[in-house]
């Protein structure tokens, strides 16, 4: 067997668990409980295709995703742009450093942002009042479990934009500046140029990340679960319900329409996304935006839209972290006040010292994070090393492949590994816990790490081998040094993403693994903000510092090895 | 046409450009010449509108275009790499100009399909700049730039990527052009003999600043510095004395014209000392084949002397030979 096939192995065990478990999820959908003779039946699709619920949440929560990864792809898109062609290096990295802020949040820290910012008694609500815009705070409408999914969109919109933007940056940032310095000579003004040579470059970027993101928000259990209504409901929230109401029939419909919420999703997927590749290769409507006016004279101190429109991304996204570090520390902040009465550390003692389960929590979710972060840098520094030597059409495939937890909706995801781990005799346990974190990790440390191997290419090996180099001196000596920055950074994101995961968790774990997330979701559910804001901070300290961190240390080692990449 | 009053510019606190002035009148091919890192691209930026002058006044037509950016200007740049949309066909890139100045789909075919023609790639029309060789994606380049039609175009040594035959051939018909369209460009190089062959005028920068400035002939054969005979390679550089009229040197006196009583450098050409075969003063110590000529570095007592010609005699290392020099020799300030 082909070397770069066998380093692939232990990755296909985890490739044929995800797609094994969507097989066992489809022909559960097609087993029909009461016939013992175990024919195929569409009985369970038949029921639930006959369900007006079904539909009007089917729909609703295409409705969500859709308008929240457009909106990533808009706002994104523009974000990077901004940042790769702003003349402030100062406000660049500003911008660029709230959006990986932004992007290393946890989805459950950003629900509570949500409730604190657009709660009826949060702070728009107050700042409405203060404003004079609503004499009371019932007249503030409602954000957050409204039917048409606000506080939802603004949270997928919160992490997807970051998402896109810097995804969409790392293109833009590599491509060649001096395009731009052309189209302005002959007349193009800025939207021309992002319309006509970024979206077009970008493309494939900027597609990519609205299918992930589009994917997350279809099939997100926490965000629905915390913030919808009750009717209609998004099918994430509405199938682990399903799923877990006793009864065989639930069971069996619950894979239906797991199966359905696949095949749905996948269609809006391929026909949205096929529009927006349509729009964004086109460069003819490029004439219906305005050409430079600018033959008129630019004022001194004059200031951009796109630096006003940086300024304000990173005011949108700072202040709400900000406001939560302020409200775990403060006494009181009763509505409708905007001002906080006194500083006190009462909910951090109450957190800390008095909440016996979040240090067991924190310890549990510390260990399986790094235990995540460890395998996943492993496994995907083994994967890296076969997909560089590969052929680029054979390395997009297997890519693709290991990537597949992406494409598919969470939910969706972890129900089909969860019938994988059942009959492993795996549920309920923190291995099965680990698995699905390396399994939902594992495609961003192979991007990761695969970037590396090709940038260091073949050619550092042969000199080594040619002055008698063993292929373990080479590994020790050359090929780990230069790879621990993408190593530690790939460890990051397998811990941070472990780290704040909760569905895997609550289903995989079953009650029997308590990590931080666990702790914090009944702060949420309970409106107990004070504690939430305390582990908000310590979520977001931990997040930010490690990211940074990691973050800093592959971009002072680029400076070194510029020359290899 | 174009006029530069007194341009400065700083990168990273460093002058990069310092006080610069000159003026391009209409239709002329104004090269700016000089080594790499002089400045020639930052200025050329410059006139562009692609950096903005610390100092200094740019003029266009007489408007102070010195605040207004590259989109306002409108002045198409040719830089050393083609640079064409690598997504667009070779029409769509030639029309992004003329899509920018909104002109309307018939006008924009006819203009492209012309300039195609006079290029000589009507044929690659439709295809992508991908699968172009580098001489067709520089045609392709041109063609963009003078789509718009605009009468100023800049050109930032855009043969430099090519190899010489092609370098020689794009450069006549570019200068076939601009003569044609009576075009004014100005066009950045750190090559001295295509200076010399494309130019009007030349400028030369050094470290920021103008050296000299003149047509190709007055700047080669009669420099006005030291530093401009050393960078236009323009021949032996002989240092002495002028004493009543006279400029006195270890090669013998010469008549002097223009520079007064003091130290003073001669410049004698290359191709203006006649060398026979003889018993003389002059032994030869290198010889270099040019093809079309020869050139020999001869020795006369210290001074050592290039000689270029197509010498009818027989020439070998170690020979004494006869050299016979100007009369009259142009001489600089030392």
């Amino acid at each position: 067997m082909n070397r770069n096939i066998r380093r692939l192995l232990p990755v296909m065990a985890l490739i044929l668990m995800v797609a094994g478990g969507l097989v066992l999820m489809f022909i559960t959908s097609l087993t029909d409980p009461g016939d013992s003779g175990a024919a195929l039946t569409l009985i369970h699709y038949r029921t639930l295709l006959n369900q007006s619920e079904f539909w009007t949440n089917a729909f609703y929560s295409l409705y969500l995703a859709v308008v929240a990864s457009l909106l990533a792809a808009v706002v994104g898109t523009l974000t990077a742009y901004g940042i790769a062609t702003s003349e402030k290096a100062v406000l660049r990295r500003l911008s660029e450093r709230v959006m990986q802020a932004g992007l290393v949040l946890p989805y459950l820290y950003v629900v509570f942002l949500a409730f604190l910012l657009l709660g009826q008694a949060g702070l728009l609500s107050r700042l409405a009042l203060a404003l004079g815009a609503i004499d009371s705070p019932e007249s503030f409408p409602p954000l957050i479990f409204d039917t048409a999914g606000v506080g939802m969109i603004w949270v997928y919109a919160f992490k997807g934009i970051p998402f896109v933007a810097l995804m969409s940056l790392t293109v833009m940032t590599r491509i060649n500046g001096h395009y731009r310095s052309v189209a302005r000579t002959l007349g193009a003004g800025r939207l021309q140029q992002l319309i006509a040579i970024y979206l077009p470059l970008c493309r494939r970027v900027i597609l990519w990340s609205c299918l992930v993101h589009f994917a997350y928000a279809l099939g997100s259990f926490e965000v629905p679960h915390l913030m919808s209504a009750f009717s209609p409901r998004p099918l994430s929230a509405s199938l682990y319900t399903l799923y877990l109401r006793p009864g065989l029939s639930s069971y069996y419909q619950a894979m239906a329409q797991g199966m359905m919420m696949l095949v749905l999703g996948a269609a809006t997927a391929a026909l949205y996304l096929s529009l927006l590749n349509r729009l964004l290769k086109s460069t003819t409507y490029f004439r219906w935006f305005p050409a430079s006016d600018k033959g008129k004279d630019t004022p001194t101190g004059f200031i951009s839209a796109g630096s006003v429109g940086l300024v304000l991304i990173s005011v949108l996204w700072l202040m709400p972290m900000g406001y939560v570090i302020l409200f775990s520390f403060v006494a009181a902040i009763p509505f409708p006040e905007l001002i906080p009465r006194g500083f006190s550390l009462q909910f951090w003692e109450n957190t800390l010292g008095r909440n016996a389960l979040f240090l067991p929590g924190l310890y549990t979710s510390v260990r399986l994070a790094f235990l995540t972060g460890l395998i996943t840098t492993l496994l995907g520094m083994v994967t890296a090393r076969s997909l560089s030597r590969m052929e680029p059409s054979s390395s997009l495939s297997w890519f693709a492949l290991i990537s597949l937890p992406l494409y598919v909706p969470a939910v969706v995801l972890m129900l089909s590994l969860h019938l994988v781990m059942l009959r492993l005799s795996l549920a309920n346990t923190g291995a099965a816990v680990l698995t699905v974190h390396v399994i939902i990790s594992l495609p961003y440390a192979t991007a990761i790490l695969t970037a590396y191997c090709k940038g260091i290419g073949s050619e550092l090996e042969e000199t080594a081998k040619t002055l008698g180099c063993s292929t373990i001196q080479y590994h020790r000596k050359v090929l780990l040094p230069l790879m621990m920055p993408g190593l530690f950074f790939s460890f990051c994101i397998g811990f941070l993403l472990s780290f704040s995961e909760l569905f895997s968790v609550l289903l995989l774990g079953g009650g029997n693994v308590l990590t931080f997330s666990m702790i914090m979701y009944p702060a949420l559910t309970s409106s107990q903000w004070g504690t939430g804001a305390v582990m908000g901070t310590l979520f977001l300290a931990i997040h930010l510092s490690l990211f940074y961190l990691a973050d800093g240390w592959v971009r002072r080692s680029s400076s070194q090895t510029d020359y290899l990449f | 046409m174009l006029e530069l009053v007194n341009v400065s510019k700083k990168l990273d606190r460093q002058s990069i450009i310092q006080s610069v002035s000159f003026r391009t009148p209409k239709g002329c091919f104004h090269t700016i010449l000089g080594d790499s890192g002089t400045g020639k691209t930052t200025l050329l930026k410059l006139i562009a509108g692609l950096e903005k002058p610390e100092e200094g006044h740019i003029l266009l037509e007489g408007r102070d275009v010195t605040a207004v950016p590259a989109e306002g200007r409108r002045i198409p740049m040719i830089f050393q790499q083609p640079l064409l949309f690598p997504h667009l066909t070779v029409y769509q890139n030639i029309a992004f100009g003329l899509e920018t100045a909104g002109w309307n789909k018939g006008k924009i075919r006819n203009q492209v399909q012309a300039l195609l023609a006079v290029l000589q790639i009507s044929e690659l029309e439709l295809r992508i700049p991908g699968t172009l060789s580098g001489g067709q994606q520089q045609r392709v380049s041109i063609a963009r730039a003078l789509a718009p039609g605009n009468p100023l175009v800049l050109m930032d040594e855009p043969f430099s990527s090519l190899d010489p035959s092609l370098r020689r051939e794009l450069g006549q018909q570019v200068k076939t052009l601009q003569r044609q369209m009576n075009l004014t460009v100005i066009f950045v190089t750190h090559d001295v003999t295509e200076a010399l062959q494309l130019s009007d005028e030349i400028l030369l920068l050094k470290e920021g600043k103008v050296l000299e400035s003149g047509t190709p002939q007055e700047l080669y054969e009669r420099p006005k510095k030291m530093a401009t005979a050393r960078f236009m390679e323009a021949g032996n550089l002989v240092e002495g004395s002028v004493v009543k009229g006279e400029f006195h040197c270890e090669l013998g006196c010469f008549l002097s014209v223009g520079i007064p009583e003091g130290p003073a450098t001669g410049l004698i050409p290359e191709r203006g000392i006649c060398v026979t075969s003889g018993d003389g003063d002059a032994r030869i110590i290198d010889i270099r084949y040019l093809g079309k000529s020869r050139r020999v570095k001869v020795l006369v007592g210290d001074i050592s002397l290039w000689i270029e010609g197509d010498f009818q005699c027989d020439l070998s290392i170690g020979q004494t030979v006869e050299i016979r020099l100007p009369e009259q020799i142009h001489l600089m300030y030392s």
